[in-house]
């Protein structure tokens, strides 16, 4: 590994060995990070998406060495059994995690929309969603869950 | 990238230009996300050109100047941005890739290379925006949307700095992405623009890509230029523009169909032209 | 009539599905996820022809590079004959493959895999496969292959292992014919007679994750599969054939999967990866990439549906005539039961005693064909909708009133079903639950369709038509007297069971669907029952996650369970407790003597019946073999624009009411109906195999190969009309893929309804609406 990538991954400080060439995906599937899904890689399924800098992006078409110094959300970061996530929890309360491999993505794209629109219109849910597909769900109960999170989120419920 | 061994991270722009001078294999990368999957095969080093503070978006008076690492959602949430041909920058923005591409996707990266999939190449071209590159001597220097476009993208070497648009908020703006399904390549992208004066056009724009390559048309903005809005020849004028086009071959859907499909868009936004002129 | 409806207590609610939260939190729960030291990549060379012969393979410079472990070509690796359809057994597809073949057959066969200490490696090393081909014409078009010149399958020694006519040198992979009643007599009755040629498209399954397979020897020295499969036994037992390895020495463990839809009812990862480590005794992975998924895994038959039906003036529909062409591809995977299935999945829907269903399939040079949600009945519901529309419109009927007046009825049978099952003959039934009467009413209030003349009137403009279609859809539950379905359950000492089956939980929910059915037979709460599912080494045979049986036939399993474990719980109460069992009942996880006034909670026995009184593992094994098949049914509306200019079909509403039965729970059968449902929009609107003359298919992404995203979707309302199924657990009966077959007839429907142009030839992309729009006009 001829390179150390400083990253700061769910709030933990690593400094992980990596090729310059290395996939942002196969980096963080190496170090343990398995809710980050490889479900084509060519950047259009978005099963990979995670937050960098807070920003949801594709993790397979990202090097690996693009994240330097940058703070990086996976699945794995936003909540626990006790204390999912309120997106987490919605999709649960919502019945659309179904074969659930698209799931991390899409809870990613949307926290990524309510943390900056805690309040969205539909189009908006649909626009932030529109880069994580789904094969299982048939995507509108998984909306409708984004739009149950946001007032848990703004605290109303 | 199968021979990529550098991946390098200057701090300012004058850094950057000098590692490529160093390693002629180098390619610089911001959003990457047409670099990772793996075309440029001798690239050795990788020059990381977004913590150059490229990404700034200011308000002119008469231009709006967008930093060449802007993403494009940082460009499609921007109140300035919004004001750029009432709005049709913001629009086009909209309809790049998807939300999580959108995110990492650069303005320069979008630009640079006028790939025909591009959504904004055509934008800087109806916008009359103006480029500022830097060269690897240092020398800074702006091209024209036009010349931009005549260059072929920018030189091996060169880093796009920022862009300029007009506002151009007293013509008319027309921008379509047309496509299988929303995140889908395009199958023809059209911006059109057009300055009336009482009624009668006094100057225009029109740019298409994917359908050929990246191009304004100037035998139909020519066609435009004196006429009555009211009583354009829609029809003739589609025929031009039709003629106009050399359509490039595309598996997915037929030149035949293309054909007409450039007609039917264009009559549109003349239509629209039309609407909003009375 | 379905007068009765059951309201449960566990089932009919909408409990959290069982695995919900861990995948949500991103759980390592795949084939993937887990690590293994010294795992071995492995990657697969294609042929790059449609039809060839491989005159000579050189792998020696390939297996000299650093890292590469092995290769396998068809010199060196099983020659066992097979099909990889992973079906019961006899299977009923041909054998007509082994796990590399001497001649290549479309562009994606398997030449030669690649072991390797990485993926560069096997990447690397696939260059320096050396392969000369002798290139063979190719025949792609299905409707010329029959008795073509060009043989596809010509080695000579294919066959079916069941009875079933085959005829590989004439392309021919399979062949039904059956008719009931008097054909021509029906059609001279007829008033109207309207018959239609239609032809659907490749279309792939796209789960989000692509096949994978890993395995590895154990501690035992037994191959273990860790696999992304609806069939693990299935798998087991193909791979013990492949392999020429004991079934004994092999276990197949499923992860979670992350969707499958009938591609993962495929062996393709597997015999790869089990070859590979019991040469190598390491562990070794093979994981599709998309474009593998596309090129070289399984596909929804295309086909060409002839279908002509006769009708009175009065509605009385006196004849349908049903002929298929099924293009199976290379291989024949699914042949013969896909075919059959056009017929037995649709001919039934609708009162009509004079059929007649013809169906061949033929090999071609192009992707192979496979189970695919919807199953024929996808394909024939777009020639027999279309049909049934143009009738009603032929009579000046209503197309709701004609299908109201028209579809079958609770009580009633149909000769189909005797006449044509799984590529042999059916097992007739009469249908005891249709609430499709329900479904066509209480749709079209949602979609406004008695209003909808205004409506149009109203929103069509010069270049933009509004449309409205109807659609109605059948399937089946299960495959009768064929499929059987286990489980086993044991009672633990704090009263809670463990269950556990072997039908396959790839992502529809079924594990929770199953702890559903088991703890209403106990009186538990669905949190009471532990799942397990799908292990051929800890849980009991299920013929795997296909067929919409899983709900039907491994919960009537679950129902079967729970019966005898009661029955163990009575004994054991009475006997504890010293009172007669006949006077015992279950409440509130207790069982009670209501007279003395005494009870046993179920963990008191649970404890008591471990370690104190009378010491006993209460427990039971139990399976179920259908007897039947109850079709699900639904109406499917749609409300649509078309840009007559672009040719651009925007649906605005879709609505679909669909009769499952008993819900079991409703938002999953929400779940699965909407899954379908959008599923079959794409199909109908913009997913497509493009291939070029040579049969290489040209656009194997996501980025070319379009399924729709959220923006793009129409506003839908999925509405359930319960009834009950006296042969399903709690009166349930199938929903997963009755659903996928609605969107591509009505949009035809609607299409036809907005602009006049029947469009026979989806997808309907704009570029062939337009073009059918062109052609109507001239």
């Amino acid at each position: 590994m001829s390179q150390i990538l400083h990253v700061i991954i769910n709030g933990t400080s690593k400094e992980i060995p990596i090729e310059p060439d290395e996939l942002l995906l196969d980096v963080l599937r190496r170090e343990g990070y398995k809710g980050v899904k490889r479900g084509c890689k060519e950047g259009t399924c978005g099963t990979c998406t995670i937050l960098l800098n807070d920003k949801a992006v594709k993790s397979c078409i990202l090097l690996a060495a693009q994240a330097k110094n940058c703070s990086i959300i996976t699945i794995e970061g936003i909540g626990t059994r006790d204390n999912p996530h309120p997106i987490q929890q919605a999709f649960v309360d919502e019945g659309v995690v179904q074969c659930g491999f698209c799931i991390p993505g899409m809870i990613l794209s949307a926290k990524n929309l309510l943390d900056n629109n805690p309040n969205p219109t539909k189009d908006e849910v649909k626009m932030a969603l529109d880069g994580n597909l789904c094969r299982c769900t048939g995507y509108s109960g998984q909306i409708k869950a984004v739009l149950a999170a946001a007032p848990v989120m703004r605290g109303e419920k | 990238m199968k021979n990529v061994t550098e991946y390098k991270y200057p701090s300012n722009v004058s850094q950057a230009l000098s590692l490529f001078s160093e390693q002629k294999h180098s390619t610089y990368i911001a959003g990457g996300t047409h670099l990772a999957s793996g075309n440029r095969n001798n690239t050795i080093r990788l020059i990381d050109i977004t913590r150059l503070g490229l990404n700034e978006i200011k308000d002119g008076d008469e231009n709006i100047e967008v930093g060449a690492t802007t993403t494009i959602t940082d460009m499609y949430n921007s109140p300035i941005v919004k004001k750029v041909g009432k709005g049709v920058l913001k629009k086009a923005c909209r309809l790049i890739g998807d939300t999580p591409l959108r995110n990492a996707i650069t303005l320069g990266g979008n630009i640079a290379r006028l790939y025909t999939w591009a959504g904004l190449p055509v934008m800087l071209l109806t916008l009359d925006a103006e480029i500022e590159i830097i060269n690897p001597l240092e020398k800074t220097y702006s091209v024209e949307a036009v010349e931009h476009i005549t260059n072929g993208g920018i030189r091996d070497g060169d880093i796009i700095l920022n862009v300029k648009f007009p506002q151009k908020n007293s013509w008319f703006h027309a921008y379509e992405k047309f496509a299988l399904t929303t995140v889908d390549y395009t199958w023809l992208t059209m911006a059109f623009a057009a300055e009336v004066k009482e009624g009668q056009i006094t100057d225009a724009r029109l740019a298409v890509s994917r359908i050929t390559k990246v191009t304004r048309i100037t035998p139909v903005e020519k066609a435009l230029i004196g006429q009555l809005v009211s009583q354009l020849d829609l029809e003739k004028l589609k025929s031009l523009l039709k003629s106009s086009v050399d359509i490039v071959q595309d598996y997915r859907v037929s030149k035949e169909y293309r054909s007409q499909l450039l007609g039917v868009i264009f009559k549109r936004m003349l239509q629209k032209l039309q609407e909003e002129t009375q | 009539m379905t007068e009765k409806i059951y309201e449960g207590r566990v089932v009919t609610k909408s409990v959290p599905k069982k695995d919900a939260l861990s995948l949500a939190m991103g759980k390592p729960m795949y084939t993937d996820d887990k690590d293994f030291q010294n795992l071995v990549h492995v990657k697969m060379l294609y042929s790059p022809h449609a039809h060839a012969i491989i005159q000579d393979l050189d792998t020696s410079e390939a297996e000299k590079l650093p890292g590469v472990l092995g290769v396998l070509t068809y010199k060196n690796s099983s020659q066992v004959l097979h099909t990889s359809a992973g079906q019961g057994f006899p299977e009923p597809s041909p054998y007509d493959t082994r796990l590399f073949n001497k001649k290549v057959k479309y562009v994606g066969d398997r030449v030669a895999a690649v072991a390797a200490e990485t993926l560069k490696n096997a990447e690397a090393a696939l260059k320096l496969i050396q392969v000369k081909y002798e290139i063979l014409e190719p025949i792609f078009d299905h409707d010329q292959a029959l008795g073509n010149d060009i043989v596809i399958h010509d080695e000579g020694d294919s066959k079916y292992i069941i009875p079933v006519f085959y005829d590989p040198k004439k392309n021919h992979a399979s062949h039904i014919d059956a008719e009931v009643g008097d054909l021509e007599k029906g059609f001279t009755e007829a008033d109207f007679i309207i018959e239609k040629t239609v032809r659907n498209h490749y279309g792939q399954h796209c789960p989000l994750e692509p096949h994978i397979s890993i395995a590895y020897i154990d501690n035992y020295d037994r191959l273990v599969v860790r696999t992304a499969t609806q069939v693990p036994f299935h798998a087991r037992r193909i791979l013990a054939q492949i392999l020429e390895i004991p079934l004994s020495q092999i276990r197949v463990i499923k992860p979670r999967i992350g969707g499958g839809f009938g591609t993962k009812q495929e062996i393709l990862t597997e015999p790869i990866v089990a070859s590979f480590a019991w040469l190598l005794k390491r562990p070794v992975k093979f994981e599709f990439t998309r474009k593998e998924e596309f090129i070289s895994a399984r596909t929804r038959h295309p086909m060409t549906t002839w279908f002509k039906a006769g009708v009175k003036k009065d509605g009385t529909i006196t004849a349908m005539d049903m002929k298929v062409t099924s293009n199976t591809g290379a291989f024949g995977s699914h042949a013969l039961t896909v075919l059959s299935n056009t017929g037995s999945k649709t001919l039934p829907l609708y009162h009509c005693q004079n059929i007649r269903f013809v169906g061949d399939t033929v090999y071609t040079n192009l992707p192979v064909g496979g189970a695919y949600r919807g199953y024929g009945g996808t394909q024939a519901s777009l020639a027999m909708e279309i049909v049934m529309d143009d009738l009603a419109t032929e009579i000046g009927m209503d197309p709701a009133n004609f299908r109201l007046m028209n579809h079958i009825k609770a009580g009633e049978s149909s000769p189909i079903f005797k006449a044509l099952g799984e590529g042999i003959e059916g097992v007739a039934q009469t249908v005891d639950s249709v609430g499709l009467t329900e479904c066509i009413n209480q749709g079209a209030e949602a979609i406004d369709w008695w209003n909808r003349e205004k409506i149009k009137e109203k929103n069509s403009t010069d270049t933009v038509k509004r449309g409205f279609g109807l659609v109605c859809i059948m399937q089946g539950s299960s495959i009768p007297d064929i499929d059987m379905a286990a489980g086993y359950c044991k009672m633990n000492e704090d009263g809670t069971f463990n269950l556990l089956v072997g039908a396959t939980d790839i992502g529809t929910g079924s594990d929770t669907i199953l702890a559903q059915i088991f703890a209403e037979g106990l009186s538990l709460d669905a949190s009471d029952v532990i799942v397990l599912s799908s292990d051929t080494d800890t849980t009991p045979f299920d013929k795997g996650a296909y067929a919409s049986s899983t709900t039907y036939l491994t919960g009537q399993a679950c129902v079967n369970l729970a019966i005898k474990v009661k029955d163990q719980l009575f004994d054991y109460t009475a006997m504890v407790l010293n009172v007669p069992k006949d006077e015992l009942k279950i409440e509130a996880k207790a069982v009670i003597h209501q007279k003395s006034g005494k009870q046993m909670t179920f963990a008191e026995i649970g404890t008591k019946s471990y370690y104190s009184d009378y010491q006993t593992q209460i427990g039971a094994v139990a399976s179920e073999l259908s007897k039947k098949s109850p079709p699900p049914f639904t109406a499917h509306y749609a409300e649509i624009d078309v840009d007559i200019e672009t040719g651009r079909v925007t649906v605005l509403k879709y609505v679909a009411a669909v009769d499952c039965g008993t819900p079991i729970n409703p938002k999953l059968v929400v779940g699965q109906v909407e899954g379908a449902l959008v599923n079959g929009l794409c199909y109908a609107l913009s997913e497509q195999y493009i291939f070029n003359d040579k049969g290489k298919m040209m656009n194997p992404s996501f980025g070319n190969y379009k399924i729709m995203t959220t923006i793009d979707l129409p506003e839908i309302e999925t509405i359930i009309v319960p009834t009950f199924e006296p042969s399903g657990p709690w009166g349930a009966k199938s929903i997963a893929e009755v659903n996928i077959s609605g969107p591509m007839p009505v949009l035809s429907n609607a299409i036809f309804d907005a602009t006049g142009v029947r469009i026979t030839e989806p997808p309907y992309t704009p570029d062939r609406v337009l073009k059918a729009i062109q052609n109507h006009n001239k």
